[in-house]
């Protein structure tokens, strides 16, 4: 199934679980760089955090249901009716 | 993900050898470096001397996504106690080494220059320091991502570190600490200004179906814990209250153990209205225990920091007297750029000024504020300290030195074989804390014999309606040391 995932940066705690999970689910390995999801701090700093996902995400949803801080939420996508 | 590196200061030379045997005996970060600790360090070494080793090892899981599994193990033969040193950090620096294929690191000699190391996945250099020398923590992290790029993970040494001051800690990136016991100073013993790691490779486990398992049951239990809600809200500044309830604070070093007007000045519902701006997190960890605070208003209007943490305000707050929480947050500030431990900095600024009261500084008493909580003259301390000027040369050798050089002044020394004791008072718990204090590997310690806010409230022991710790004249003190 195919979600949509709605971002709340300002939330986001850092801990890189949503990158963690994803690489884990797509190789069974763990490196946050192979996500679909990448979480990196805006200012350097380690408070403030940009989330973007890249062009291969299939949206599955699973990042937002580990994230444990409200900054990833999933939505049910309603499909088109033509 | 297992190898360790073997990093010789003296010629520079670089092995890097298998670890797997050694991750299979021994459990860990801790494990495994005190397993290496024993078979390098010999017993009759200098802990600022180059036969002293300093070992980090990150814990077994990290790397993988197992909650919290994000912890740094450093140890050495620690110049405060001249036994046993290890100190802990979480962040990201342990995963990104995992991540470049190691799980520790074991550094012997003195180089001849300052150097700091880099590791870059398979990479790994030594290069001169000579420029970041004399650098605070947070501008040697920030020349060097400038340098090498910003997705380097830094652990560095300032200033602190380089004078030995001998409670120097090691700065994980900005706000994290590997604080205890000294290992700044070791590190600055081998003229090793920062240690950059960068990993890009993969962390592997050898049973999907069983760490999938395990991992997902781990998560549960986590989340679903009754204490999890309150530890994401306050982070460690949980316990805040409770200890002021049941009189377990250190106040005034050790002489009071709670406050009246704590609750209204320093407390965890007041930092998490008035503060708190968010919750932040080590990698891996989904209870985000971490807050970034910023002052609303008053003369620190616009103050950002991370924090509060609890150690933070027992320390500054209750050790030294301090009310404002942006002040507690500004010595926090001074401490992490300057390199040197929160508790065992407030520690020897508590000893120093007690003993100042008592008349026994003589003519070093014009260089220590007598009052409790004056802001000025604790960060006027904490800068001496950190340059080791003035008096601050002296209380940089600890209480348990400085003590020794202060005639008379043993009683106000507050330590276990010669480190600081932290954040409690050890008397709030007599079963658990003070004896902990007094049998654990590393000295004065509230984190290896640990008994936190839910053992306060056990069936059977509400520790929260006892009136303890506030009578410290009817106890002798002299048994800690």
């Amino acid at each position: 199934m195919s979600w949509k995932i709605n971002v709340f940066a300002e939330r986001c705690t850092g801990c890189q679980i949503c990158q963690m999970i994803c690489s884990w689910a797509s190789e069974k390995n763990f490196q946050p760089l192979h996500a679909y999801i990448q979480v990196k701090s805006r200012d350097g700093k380690e408070a403030q955090f940009d989330i973007t996902f890249v062009n291969r995400c299939k949206k599955c949803g699973l990042c937002a249901s580990y994230c444990s801080s409200g900054a990833l939420v999933k939505e049910r996508q309603v499909p088109n009716v033509v | 993900m297992f190898k360790i590196i073997k990093i010789d200061l003296i010629n520079q030379k670089i092995d890097v050898v298998d670890g797997m045997n050694l991750h299979k005996e021994f459990l860990g970060g801790l494990g495994v470096n005190t397993k290496l600790m024993v078979d390098l360090i010999p017993p009759d070494s200098e802990p600022l001397g180059p036969d002293n080793v300093l070992i980090f090892g990150a814990g077994s899981f990290v790397g993988t996504l197992l909650p919290t599994a994000a912890r740094t193990e450093l140890t050495a033969k620690s110049p405060l106690s001249n036994r046993f040193g290890t100190a802990n950090s979480g962040g990201l620096w342990g995963a990104a080494l995992k991540f470049a294929g190691y799980s520790h690191l074991v550094i012997t000699g003195k180089s001849s220059i300052p150097v700091y190391l880099m590791i870059d996945d398979g990479q790994i250099k030594v290069e001169n320091a000579t420029h970041l020398w004399g650098l605070d923590t947070w501008a040697t992290v920030e020349k060097i991502k400038q340098e090498k790029g910003s997705d380097f993970q830094i652990a560095s040494i300032g200033p602190a570190g380089e004078k030995l001051v001998r409670f120097a800690s090691v700065i994980n990136n900005y706000h994290g600490a590997w604080g205890r016991t000294g290992m700044g100073a070791v590190m600055g013993s081998k003229n090793l200004k920062a240690i950059a790691v960068r990993g890009t490779g993969i962390a592997r486990v050898a049973d999907h179906l069983a760490f999938a398992r395990i991992m997902t049951e781990a998560f549960k239990k986590v989340l679903s814990n009754d204490h999890f809600g309150y530890t994401r809200c306050y982070g460690s500044m949980v316990v805040a209250d409770p200890y002021n309830k049941i009189g377990a604070l250190p106040g005034l070093n050790f002489t009071c153990g709670s406050f009246p007007d704590w609750v209204e000045t320093r407390g965890r519902g007041f930092f998490a209205k008035n503060y708190k701006e968010k919750d932040l997190a080590c990698f891996s960890c989904p209870v985000a225990c971490a807050h970034w605070s910023r002052v609303k208003y008053g003369q620190y209007e616009g103050y950002e920091a991370k924090g509060l943490e609890v150690t933070y305000t027992f320390e500054f707050g209750a050790k030294l007297g301090i009310k404002e929480i942006a002040e507690i947050l500004k010595c926090a500030e001074i401490c992490n750029r300057y390199g040197m431990d929160v508790v065992s900095a407030a520690g020897v600024i508590a000893f120093a000024i007690e003993a100042n009261q008592h008349g026994l500084l003589k003519e070093l008493s014009r260089e220590v504020p007598v009052q409790w909580g004056d802001f000025p003259g604790i960060t006027s301390l904490l800068d001496q300290i950190g340059k080791r000027q003035g008096i601050g040369d002296l209380l940089a050798e600890g209480v348990k030195i400085a003590s020794a050089r202060i005639p008379n002044s043993a009683y106000y020394a507050m330590h276990v074989k010669g480190v600081e004791i932290p954040v409690r008072d050890p008397r709030g718990k007599w079963d658990v804390w003070t004896l902990g204090n007094l049998t654990n590997t590393r000295g004065g310690d509230h984190l290896r014999t640990r008994s936190t806010v839910d053992a306060l409230l056990s069936p059977g022991h509400n520790h929260l309606e006892q009136k303890i710790g506030r009578c410290r004249r009817s106890c002798s003190r002299s048994g800690y040391a």
